[in-house]
């Protein structure tokens, strides 16, 4: 056993070893996730983690950043800004009531959005089979034909 | 099962009924397994009703599977053979050893998965990235994790079958109780007693116990080092953890090979206090700072 774990150690990437010595708790993990200089997609997990986890130590930093940030990915709409994240912001931390409704709003819009491209997919989806089914061996040749 | 069932529940419970029954449908079909590789396979996202994404769903299907069945079933196989005092089939000893070496091959691809896995090294790159790029780096890593657990389930297995031959069967349950609340207590001491699940109340709590009890089982017996993470058992407390088992495996052997099933001065009561004993320090050096 002990054979496996010095083996395990001197084969993997030197840098990691300290993560089997960490004393670190998985809440000042969270929170140092938040405080890290990174982008705001990766700061935006701190609301998937439990907020027993950071709440009481930097929630003040938290609604900051999110009360400043938030009317911008509004605007934009980055790609990672997907209805699914716009679920996981506290109602309680967004200050600008507008803010709060524009969420609920766009989020509301975008599930709409979603179910109607997937309904006009599948209807193309069926058209294409009932013309399939309904032009049989011609259209095997019209569409090599096109290709 | 139950366990299973379970996480099923928590992790769709905003969703629909129907939905739910479902989910647990799959449970009661026994191809959990197979759907969850499915969904980490073809990457689906994590849905807006959904509690968390499907590798960490993954990861408590497997977690729960080494709970439920690996380890008590190395437990029961090993208790026999020891029982039967040389006498037991071949047959007897391969079932054990195949046991155990599923149990590894589970733990050791679920370490090895989340580290390799593009998205996790991508989001978080201090904590993964350990195992090599190259092709020989990587098998070793995968044989050293495969070992390793597969020596650490043996070794816990053993000494618990050995303390319940010596000392009965409240000493060994004695012995684990205590390591059990230790391990809570550490996690208290240090205010991380919450998963990080974002569940709360008294479905939150129970969550959260359970996972903590179910990621130290784990992480104890058969070595799954993704669980060195911060938000687990933390690495200082697993490596503490694994030196601890090779040193309760050796005591057990020595007392065992010393006493030949003797307990007329007991010893064994003795051993089990000292292993349980060495435990004690772990919350503090584990931690130099309980604030935070």
């Amino acid at each position: 056993m002990v054979l496996s774990f010095v083996l395990l150690l001197a084969s993997m990437n030197r840098e990691y070893v300290n993560t089997f010595l960490s004393t670190k708790t998985g809440n000042i993990a969270c929170q140092e996730k938040f405080l890290e200089p990174l982008k705001d997609e990766a700061k935006f997990s701190i609301f998937y983690a439990n907020k027993y986890k950071w709440k009481r130590q930097i929630d003040e930093a938290v609604k900051m950043w999110l009360n400043g940030r938030l009317p911008v990915w509004l605007n934009n709409l980055p790609q990672w800004f997907t209805p699914e994240k716009m679920s996981r912001i506290p109602d309680d931390l967004v200050e600008d009531e507008t803010l709060l409704l524009r969420i609920w709003t766009e989020q509301v819009q975008r599930i709409l959005q979603g179910r109607r491209d997937s309904f006009v997919g599948e209807l193309a989806q069926s058209g294409g089979e009932v013309e399939a089914k309904e032009g049989g061996g011609e259209d095997g040749k019209e569409g090599e034909g096109e290709q | 099962m139950g366990f299973l069932s379970l996480f099923a529940v928590v992790q769709n419970k905003e969703k629909p009924l129907k939905a739910i029954a479902q989910e647990i449908l799959i449970v009661l079909s026994l191809t959990t397994p197979g759907v969850d590789v499915w969904r980490v396979a073809s990457e689906s996202e994590q849905k807006e009703n959904e509690l968390t994404e499907q590798r960490s769903i993954l990861a408590m299907t497997k977690t729960a599977e080494l709970t439920a069945e690996a380890i008590p079933g190395a437990v029961i196989q090993l208790s026999a053979i020891m029982a039967a005092r040389g006498s037991q089939s071949k047959k007897a000893t391969l079932s054990f050893a195949l046991c155990v070496f599923t149990a590894a091959s589970t733990s050791s691809t679920l370490s090895y998965d989340f580290d390799t896995g593009a998205n996790k090294r991508q989001k978080q790159p201090w904590f993964y990235g350990y195992v090599s790029d190259k092709a020989r780096g990587k098998l070793q890593v995968f044989l050293a994790l495969f070992f390793l657990a597969a020596f650490n389930l043996t070794t816990w297995s053993l000494s618990c079958v050995l303390l319940e031959i010596q000392g009965g069967i409240t000493l060994a349950t004695g012995f684990l109780l205590i390591e059990l609340l230790l391990y809570f207590l550490y996690k208290a001491i240090r205010k991380d007693l919450w998963y990080w699940v974002p569940l709360y109340g008294c479905p939150g709590a129970f969550m959260s116990f359970m996972a903590r009890l179910m990621s130290k089982v784990v992480g104890d017996w058969t070595a799954v080092v993704q669980f060195r993470s911060p938000q687990k058992i933390g690495g200082a407390y697993l490596s503490f953890g694994l030196g601890l088992t090779t040193a309760l495996g050796l005591n057990s052997a020595f007392q065992y090979e010393k006493k030949g099933g003797d307990d007329s001065e007991g010893e064994w009561e003795k051993s089990a206090v000292v292993a349980i004993m060495a435990r004690v320090p772990a919350p503090v050096w584990s931690s130099p700072s309980f604030c935070f």
